[in-house]
């Protein structure tokens, strides 16, 4: 009999504790969310849209989750808001596609990517974003990490009104060793592109060349007076791929002068496409409509020669998440979704 | 120049040139002194500097060594014997490992020296290394000294090399530590001295960082850019004197490259300081010792030409005349005994002067005696023979003794006239008076002279004589006794007179010129020889048959007392001319 009962005993207690285990494993709701993220805003007005990328993509995934779409209710309202520090969202019951798993969600604005990694590792941050450079190291560690389609495209603008600058452009263009950088800077990560738009929005950019021909750079730059150039000083990624820029350039003869000014001769910058629909994409670049691919192609071909811009790399957006965060998924122009994440062991 | 200021200047220079030789002097053993202990302080920082260079490749071998060991490199180098090698995960590993190390530079790189990730130049990978190192370096266990580029140049630097293997193919990595101002620090250099390092970037620093006005330096970097070889010279940086360094600069160099040099700087301020100091105490000393030497000088100078002064003036005393000047000298010394010579001498001068006096006086009695005699003897003998007429006639013709006795008294009265005249002559001579001076005007009192003479000058028994005056117009103003000079006037006149018994031209002339009045009285008649000419003022002598020879002399008396003088030209057979000059009124 006893041997029997304990039998049952372990039995039952086997069967709670699979029980136990599944029920976390389902989607459950309550929680704190803690997000963290480098950009800032000050406003939540959905009319008043950041130029920055990274700030403007905040912001439509704050008002998305806020005010969802048409000025309707979203899946959260604002519980606390200090600009351009921190923002607290709280569950909105009423929501019509029903109350979302989480509780709260704090976003916190404002965070260096060294602050970031801190917090995650030390457990006071949930989901933090990751820099292409480490999703790599991240995957390799088994880190649960997410990333958009590229989304963000690493560019160098010409400005200026120097008579060989469109000659120093296609010489620029042709010496920058593209592919080392994106196996070693990028650590493998995105897409090596001349175009605006990647080619998974697009179907055509591998119409634009991205090709290395140092020796037609040479040729180029030959005698070239020395072209000043900036970048944001503040983005760690940006600044080694600039610093690679003028090595290569050096190679061709070309001697590029950092500078902090805005009125450099060129300028690396991030772009960022803000839709999902190529025509909508490439109008908010700056480009022509075009609904027709043809078209499309010829406006974005028009915008990079009137802007001088020489496309470098297609980038995505990526994350990093805790193991107990669930269903975060990042649209392919970084969007988030938070209604249906769950915390695996939500906290009180 | 005096005797007495030759004195002074002699004594002055000769404290000031001791002065300046003895300023000189120390001056030089100063720099001299200042070199030595330069000398030895750069030589202890050179010693210091090569222990420092040491301990300096030591650590650097060190951290060379630790970083080769570390996990991450180990792991760099086993991804190195894969087939298809994969180092873009490492691209930040030199970065940890200079920071761990406290490396200026770390490089890890393939074997052909290409970068798999570098410290320095992060966007460098791929890229060949550009220090100044070669396979040899890779070689040797030992550090080195090389050049690293950077963003601001090339920089010096401390190296060591390691290889690290882990299967058949291997890795290097290779540190650095910059010669920077920190090391520079760590040399301790003596108070007074710096070190400095010199790139051959163009670069110049000390352990405070950049060194100003480093162009300074450019003659000193130039030569040893050339030579390669230890220099030194001096730097003045600014305009003050008291700023310039003594700099020695040592050449660093790798595998042939001039990577910069160790400049090591002496300040020059204590012993330009030094220099002044004693230029401007040679400078106080030299103008006190001048003054003390002008005052000593003078002192000196007074004890010694005195004497001197007072010899001159008992000479100068003598030279006027004043035969019985005596000098006062105490000393026994060369002056003494040349004022005893002296004093010796002016008494014999006037022993001598005395006796010539005595001798010239007995001459000129003799003279007059001679002279009386002549002159006298002269109507003597006609009384003589007059007398013994009338006595013969008494006795032999007394018949025509009155007639004799007529004649012979007549005779005797006459010579006994001629007796008197000559008396007289003598005696005017004697009584010549003192002059009554009174503003006179010469070219009248010609006229008037010559006025007394016109009626003889065309008498008749005898040939004319043709008076000429040649007078200055407006007069000519002269101090005279218009008595006296009008009498030597008229016996120049009469004398010309006497020189041309068959007539002639008389010409007479006045005139002011180079400060005197002068009145010359010409003849045209037998003339004079030179000889005549020098003795024809002496008394008594004469060239007439019947004269006294006291005219000229009275004449020449007269010029005299007035403060002129007589002088007397011409040549036989073409005239005479007597010229008297005197002076002009304002100056008697």
């Amino acid at each position: 009999m006893r041997p029997t009962v304990s039998r049952s005993i372990a039995a039952v207690s086997c069967l709670l504790a699979a029980t136990a285990l599944e029920a976390a494993r389902r989607p459950h709701y309550g929680g704190t969310l803690r997000i963290e993220v480098s950009g800032a805003i000050g406003s939540l007005d959905p009319a008043d849209m950041p130029t920055d990328p990274a700030e403007a993509a905040l912001k439509e995934n704050i008002v998305r989750e806020v005010f969802n779409n048409a000025g309707a209710t979203g899946p959260f309202r604002v519980a606390n808001w200090e600009p351009m520090k921190a923002l607290a969202l709280e569950a909105n019951e009423q929501f019509q596609g029903g109350r979302p798993y989480l509780d709260r969600v704090e976003i916190h604005m404002g965070r260096s990517p060294r602050d970031q990694a801190l917090d995650f590792e030390l457990g006071r941050a949930d989901v933090i974003e990751l820099p292409p450079s480490d999703l790599r190291r991240a995957q390799q560690q088994g880190g649960h990490t997410s990333e958009s389609a590229p989304c963000r495209v690493i560019a160098l603008v010409f400005n200026g009104r120097r008579e060989d600058l469109d000659r120093l452009r296609q010489a620029l263009a042709l010496t920058i060793d593209r592919p080392a950088i994106r196996n070693v800077l990028l650590q493998r990560q995105g897409e090596i592109s001349g175009a605006l738009l990647p080619a998974w929005l697009s179907g055509y950019e591998f119409l634009f060349p991205a090709g290395r021909d140092v020796a037609r750079a040479k040729e180029l730059a030959t005698l070239a007076a020395p072209l000043s150039f900036a970048w944001d000083s503040q983005d760690a990624l940006l600044r080694s791929i600039a610093e690679r820029i003028v090595v290569n350039a050096a190679e061709a003869g070309l001697t590029l002068r950092p500078t902090a000014g805005s009125q450099a001769d060129a300028r690396l910058v991030v772009l960022r496409i803000a839709s999902d629909d190529a025509g909508d994409a490439l109008k908010a670049l700056g480009g022509a409509a075009a609904s027709d691919p043809l078209k499309l192609y010829e406006a974005e071909r028009a915008l990079i020669e009137s802007r001088r811009m020489v496309p470098l790399f297609q980038l995505p957006i990526a994350y990093e998440m805790g193991s107990n965060v669930h269903a975060w998924t990042t649209g392919p122009t970084g969007n988030w979704r938070l209604e249906d994440v769950w915390l695996e062991s939500a906290r009180p | 120049m005096t005797f007495r200021t030759r004195l002074l200047l002699v004594s002055s220079l000769t404290v000031a040139g001791a002065v300046a030789l003895v300023s000189g002097g120390v001056s030089a053993a100063a720099r001299r002194a200042f070199d030595r202990i330069a000398q030895e302080r750069w030589k202890g920082v050179l010693d210091q500097f090569q222990r420092e260079v040491e301990l300096q490749y030591r650590e650097v071998e060190d951290k060379v060594e630790r970083a080769a060991a570390a996990p991450a490199v180990l792991q760099i180098a086993v991804e190195a014997n894969k087939p298809e090698p994969d180092f873009s995960t490492f691209v930040d590993e030199a970065r940890a490992q200079a920071d761990a190390q406290a490396l200026d530079f770390f490089d890890i790189l393939q074997p052909d020296f290409t970068i798999i990730s570098s410290a320095a130049a992060p966007a460098r990978f791929g890229y060949r290394s550009d220090w100044l190192i070669a396979p040899e370096d890779a070689a040797v266990t030992t550090p080195f000294l090389t050049g690293v580029p950077g963003d601001n140049g090339s920089a010096v630097a401390f190296a060591a090399v390691r290889v690290v293997s882990a299967g058949d193919k291997s890795i290097l990595v290779a540190g650095a530590r910059k010669l920077d101002p920190a090391f520079l620090a760590s040399l301790g250099v003596a108070p007074g001295m710096r070190a400095m390092l010199w790139l051959a970037s163009g670069d110049v620093m000390d352990a405070a960082g950049p060194v100003a006005n480093s162009q300074k330096l450019a003659g000193l970097l130039d030569t040893i850019r050339r030579t390669r070889q230890q220099v030194s010279a001096t730097v003045q940086w600014t305009g003050d004197r008291a700023s310039a360094e003594s700099v020695v600069a040592l050449p660093l160099v790798h595998r042939g490259n001039l990577l910069g040099a160790l400049l090591v700087g002496t300040s020059l301020r204590e012993q330009v300081l030094l220099e002044r100091a004693i230029l401007w105490t040679g400078a106080g000393v030299g103008g006190a010792g001048i003054l003390l030497g002008v005052l000593m000088g003078f002192w000196t100078t007074l004890r010694v030409t005195r004497p001197v002064a007072q010899l001159v003036s008992g000479v100068e005393a003598v030279a006027c005349g004043d035969w019985s000047t005596r000098v006062r000298v105490q000393s026994g010394d060369e002056i003494g005994q040349l004022a005893d010579a002296f004093n010796k001498m002016t008494e014999q001068l006037i022993e001598q002067r005395d006796r010539a006096i005595q001798a010239e006086r007995v001459a000129a009695w003799r003279e007059l005696a001679r002279r009386l005699a002549h002159e006298l003897k002269n109507p003597l003998f006609p009384l003589q023979i007059t007398i013994e007429n009338l006595q013969r006639a008494r006795e032999q013709h007394p018949d025509q003794f009155d007639d004799v006795f007529r004649e012979s008294t007549a005779t005797l009265l006459t010579e006994l006239q001629n007796l008197k005249t000559i008396v007289g002559q003598f005696s005017d001579f004697a009584k010549m008076p003192k002059p009554e001076f009174e503003a006179v005007d010469a070219s009248a009192l010609v006229r008037e002279v010559m006025k007394l003479f016109e009626a003889q000058f065309h008498a008749e028994g005898r040939p004319a004589i043709e008076p000429v005056l040649e007078l200055a117009g407006g007069g000519v103003q002269i101090s005279a006794d218009p008595l006296q000079l009008s009498r030597a006037l008229r016996n120049l006149v009469l004398n010309a007179m006497d020189a041309m018994p068959e007539g002639g031209t008389l010409r007479v002339r006045t005139e002011a010129r180079d400060g005197m009045v002068r009145i010359a009285v010409s003849d045209s008649g037998q003339g004079l020889s030179e000889e005549e000419c020098a003795r024809l003022f002496t008394p008594y002598y004469t060239t007439k048959r019947h004269g006294t020879g006291l005219g000229l002399a009275i004449v020449q008396s007269v010029v005299s007392d007035h403060h002129g003088r007589i002088s007397a030209t011409g040549e036989p057979g073409r005239g005479a001319t007597f010229m008297i000059e005197l002076p002009p009124r304002s100056e008697v």
